[in-house]
């Protein structure tokens, strides 16, 4: 990599700063409203920290040259490493929180995640708290996503940066356009989600936050044990649809809107999703049928947190320690799966574990049937060769290998500061949690948690946000400039 | 066409039994309460022979083989071996799902038992259970193929539905030579083990029962205390160095004698392996020693080595209860599991050149997310693995770790604990032998439910034959004329 390489990651990871400065700043309404006037100078220290750091950056990158794939997975690498570190300000300056348990706390909000360090929510200054809920609201999309359609630039720089934050479909032909469309539905469901947790009689200042956390599959909330706080069937039914709404992908979402509703039962993605919600969701109230004791009690906490894992937001309305090892793997497996690419949702991606599906019953009938016989394989809509249906057998199958590798790494940290009574299925839940961007917690992540579990945890957050390849590739690039 | 085939194995498979006869008719002529088991065995002789002679004579002959057919003769042929395998045991009281366990456990070579008090079977029994072990390590498909010129003719579908690992091995053009080459390299490595372990100072009874055993990397053994039994480095040093001899390619053994010295290390796959072992040895030494485990660093290595070839060549006998070290060291194992040894070797798992294939593809990967239109195939060694291979590799990983998940789902639901169920589960779809916990190498499987033993004996015949043998059984355009 080149000095000229390092600068245009530099200058480029300067604009992302520019743009937490710039949400820092707008984030002082709420203080504002709130009269938390002490916390105001915190925000206004965090959007100058980061808005001169930015301004830095940019300078020492001064340099015309188009951004190519490498540069553009190098900058999202480094960025969601940078942003989280100045998203973790206001945690320091505002609650006082030990700067580790902040810089968890600030990316386990813009990774969208929701694993928190922060016994009580409920008692936060509503600045922080609408900060979590912010940074889960703009990482869900993505930050880079979000320079994207402030910023424009010729060439094919914008896709590079589209396809490094994990994203590659397109609504419209133009990358820029289709941003801003993304940010537009964006901006649409959430309203909408805010109206219906307002209808099902959520106060508004927490239909707000929650809101924001859940559209994005984020999963922070302002109570101390989540939704389970309110106790409430009818907020937690209210809640379901909008998890699933942030799980699909805003392409659907787009023709949805077009009107054209039949576009929904026709993506891969979408339908699988239902497949496995009733699925996963099935087996677990059969699971916890003996535990609950009751058909209906089991059928509520269950398809919330079969919604919850699978969607990837992490909210929570039992305590899934106390659950079965099998109730507990169920989920995992859900988790694991995630949702649907292209839409705010984590995890492996549901996509791939179609293409994984559909892969295996074509290797099985091109094995069994003699070589004349040519097999016609359908994806979704598609027909595939048998090249094509290849290629993405292999690269789904590559990329979950990886995931289980860096899960492998995590799982084998947290056994050794995990406390005694949490068993090792309770710590394969948790590392898979991080990684898919969940946030449903057996309980082992707390405050009181060793540094390096934290800092474990931080890593799976930030490789599982990135779909691992951008961070490899980046260290690549790292070694071969220093190596 | 298919019951003809399995006739005339059933039928040389009832005459093998005539050996542990003769090793029980030996043995009770200085101790007359071993006779019993001299009829047991005469009694299965008949019993398999006839039923094989049955099928051979009721069902025609014809030369027409297809891939549908081979597969079922494979599958069936294993399981027809396991259940007519299990009449000694059955005969000597076993409950029959137990004795189907351990008959299975043997074939396969995995070495998991339900016996709970080994010492007080009888020689015959004790021999018959290694004696299995050797002869489904090299694979039973293979030694008829070697011996038998009426298989020969469909022999290339055979032995790939039954050889280990994604690539196969050529070394004659003609099948049956090259399944006499791999069966004569067995019998001579076994025999140089034999010898060494009876210079070592074991007894003949145990040398050669041990010596079965570990050149099929199956890991049953006629002691209650496996190798730990004997207590002797060198025993030991010995028994490692055939396991790792019996956990690589023996056809590359082959090579090494009679075609290029230099052969082994130009393989990839030999060089993973050993890099592996070597890798795994260290840290595990290491951190059986910083744990306090074991207090100098001399015995430490002395357990570590022996555990991590046991395990990774999916062996499965134990020096030491590895169930009481640390966590650490007992994820390392767990990872080992999955790995097993390397393709055309008699040990089991996903295979060494499998992850090495794809660990190379998710580094070629890297460098097609940067540019989409490189062109670069994927080698190992001089060869060129062509895309299509790549496909069977992950299809084959994705189902095996299903196969793992559902099994672990099940045992789950039988009430046993969570590490206790994975680790029963690859245990015995990699034919490795002991687990963790409730299925430690210092206890067995006896505890788990009967419902529970059916599926690890699934899980044993399912992972022998590599999935794809056995699952395609399930397809219902399998069965349409």
């Amino acid at each position: 990599m080149s000095w000229n390489d390092f600068k245009i990651i530099l200058r480029n990871v300067g604009s992302l700063l520019l743009i937490v400065s710039l949400l820092a700043l707008v984030s002082i309404a709420v203080p504002l409203v709130f009269r938390e006037y002490g916390a105001i100078y915190a925000m206004l220290v965090t959007s100058v920290l980061a808005g001169i750091a930015g301004l830095v950056l940019k300078f020492i990158g001064k340099i015309d040259g188009e951004i190519q794939l490498t540069h553009a997975m190098a900058i999202s690498s480094i960025a969601w490493l940078v942003i989280p570190l100045f998203g973790s300000i206001p945690f320091i300056l505002i609650e006082g929180m030990s700067p580790l348990n902040s810089v968890f706390e600030s990316t386990s909000g813009w990774t969208g995640t929701g694993l928190t360090m922060i016994t009580a929510p409920s008692q936060l200054t509503h600045t922080i708290q609408f900060w979590r809920s912010l940074t889960q609201w703009i990482g869900g999309v993505g930050v880079v996503v979000l320079i994207i359609s402030i910023i424009t630039r010729p060439g094919t720089s914008m896709y590079h940066l589209y396809r490094a934050e994990g994203r590659e479909e397109k609504i419209f032909p133009r990358i820029m356009t289709t941003v801003r469309m993304i940010w537009w539905i964006y901006f649409l469901l959430t309203i909408l989600s805010i109206l219906i947790l307002l209808v099902a009689g959520m106060p508004l200042w927490d239909s707000i936050n929650h809101g924001m956390t859940t559209i994005s599959t984020g999963g922070f909330s302002v109570k101390d044990s989540s939704i389970a706080s309110y106790d409430n069937s009818l907020i937690e039914l209210a809640l379901i649809p909008i998890m699933v709404m942030g799980a699909i992908p805003f392409l659907v979402h787009y023709k949805v809107l077009k009107g054209n509703v039949g576009a929904f039962f026709k993506d891969v993605q979408s339908r699988s999703l239902l497949i496995l919600l009733s699925l996963g969701g099935g087996l677990l109230v059969a699971e916890n049928f003996l535990s609950y004791g009751w058909w209906s009690e089991a059928f509520r906490y269950s398809m919330f947190q079969a919604v919850s894992g699978l969607t990837c937001t992490g909210l929570q309305t039992a305590t899934v320690h106390t659950w079965a090892p099998n109730a507990k793997l169920i989920i995992i497996l859900l988790m694991l799966i995630g949702g649907a690419a292209g839409s705010t949702a984590g995890g492996i991606k549901i996509v791939r574990a179609a293409a994984m599906f559909t892969g295996i019953g074509w290797w099985y009938k091109k094995l069994s049937l003699p070589h004349e016989v040519v097999v016609v394989q359908k994806f979704g809509d598609k027909v595939l060769s048998d090249d094509e249906m290849g290629a993405q057998l292999n690269e789904a199958a590559i990329i979950s290998f990886l995931w289980v590798l860096f899960l492998f790494m995590g799982i084998f940290v947290m056994l050794h500061i995990a406390s005694p009574s949490y068993y090792v299925d309770d710590v394969i839940f948790e590392v898979v949690s991080a990684q898919s961007n969940v946030g449903l917690s057996t309980g082992i992540t707390s405050p009181d948690m060793m540094w390096v579990g934290k800092l474990m945890l931080i890593f799976n957050m930030w490789v599982g946000r990135l779909e691992i390849i951008p961070i490899i590739v980046t260290f690549k690039l790292l070694l071969r400039r220093f190596g | 066409m298919v019951l003809n085939t399995l006739g005339i194995i059933l039928k040389y498979l009832g005459i093998l039994m005539l050996i542990p006869a003769l090793v029980g008719y030996y043995y009770s002529l200085h101790d007359p309460a071993q006779f019993p088991s001299v009829m047991i065995f005469i009694y299965s002789f008949l019993v398999t022979t006839s039923v094989g002679l049955m099928l051979e004579y009721t069902n025609r002959n014809s030369d027409e083989f297809r891939n549908r057919e081979s597969f079922g003769i494979v599958a069936f042929a294993w399981l027809l071996a396991a259940i007519f395998g299990a009449l000694p045991f059955l005969l000597s009281g076993m409950q029959p799902v137990d004795a189907l366990f351990e008959s299975m456990s043997g074939f396969t070579t995995t070495g998991a038992t339900i016996m709970t008090d080994i010492e007080s079977h009888s020689k015959a029994l004790l021999f018959w259970r290694c004696f299995m072990q050797w002869l489904g390590g090299m694979g039973i498909i293979m030694l008829f193929l070697a011996i038998l010129p009426k298989l020969a003719v469909a022999g290339r579908q055979l032995f790939k539905a039954e050889a280990p690992g994604p690539t196969e091995d050529k070394l004659k053009p003609r099948l049956k030579e090259t399944a006499k080459i791999l069966w004569m390299v067995y019998v001579v490595i076994s025999a140089v083990e034999f010898i060494a372990l009876l210079l070592a100072g074991m007894g003949v009874y145990d040398s050669l029962t041990h010596t079965f055993t570990t050149m099929a990397c199956g890991g049953f053994s006629p002691r209650a205390d496996s190798i730990a039994a004997f207590n002797s480095p060198l025993i030991e040093g010995i028994i490692v160095f055939f396991m790792f001899v019996a956990g690589a390619n023996f056809a590359l053994h082959y090579r090494l004698i009679y075609v290029d010295h230099r052969s082994l290390l130009k393989d990839g796959e030999f060089k993973f392996y050993s890099f592996i072992v070597v890798f795994t040895t260290m840290a595990l030494t290491w951190t059986l020693w910083r744990t306090g485990t074991f207090e100098e660093i001399g015995t430490s290595f002395r357990y570590a080595i022996f555990q991590v070839l046991s395990i990774m060549t999916t062996t499965g006998y134990a020096t030491h209860d590895f169930n009481t070290w640390p966590d650490s060291s007992r994820m390392v194992l767990f990872m080992l599991m999955f790995i097993g040894g390397c393709a055309g070797s008699t040990a089991g798992g996903i295979k060494v050149v499998r992850l090495l294939l794809m660990l190379k593809y998710a580094y070629r990967e890297l460098f097609r997310s940067l540019q989409p239109k490189l062109v670069r195939p994927i080698r190992l060694g001089d060869r060129v693995v062509p895309e299509d291979v790549m496909n069977s590799i992950f299809s084959f990983i994705i189902l095996y770790i299903l196969v793992f998940m559902a099994s672990t789902f099940i045992l789950g639901e039988l009430g046993i604990d969570a590490l206790s169920a994975a680790s029963a589960s690859i245990v015995t779809l990699g034919n490795i032998g002991p687990g963790f916990d409730l299925v430690g190498p210092w206890s067995n499987f006896s505890t788990i439910p009967d419902m529970g033993k059916l599926v690890l004996i699934a899980n044993m015949w399912i992972g022998r034959l590599e999935i794809f043998t056995v699952l395609v059984l399930l397809i219902p355009g399998f069965w349409k004329e």
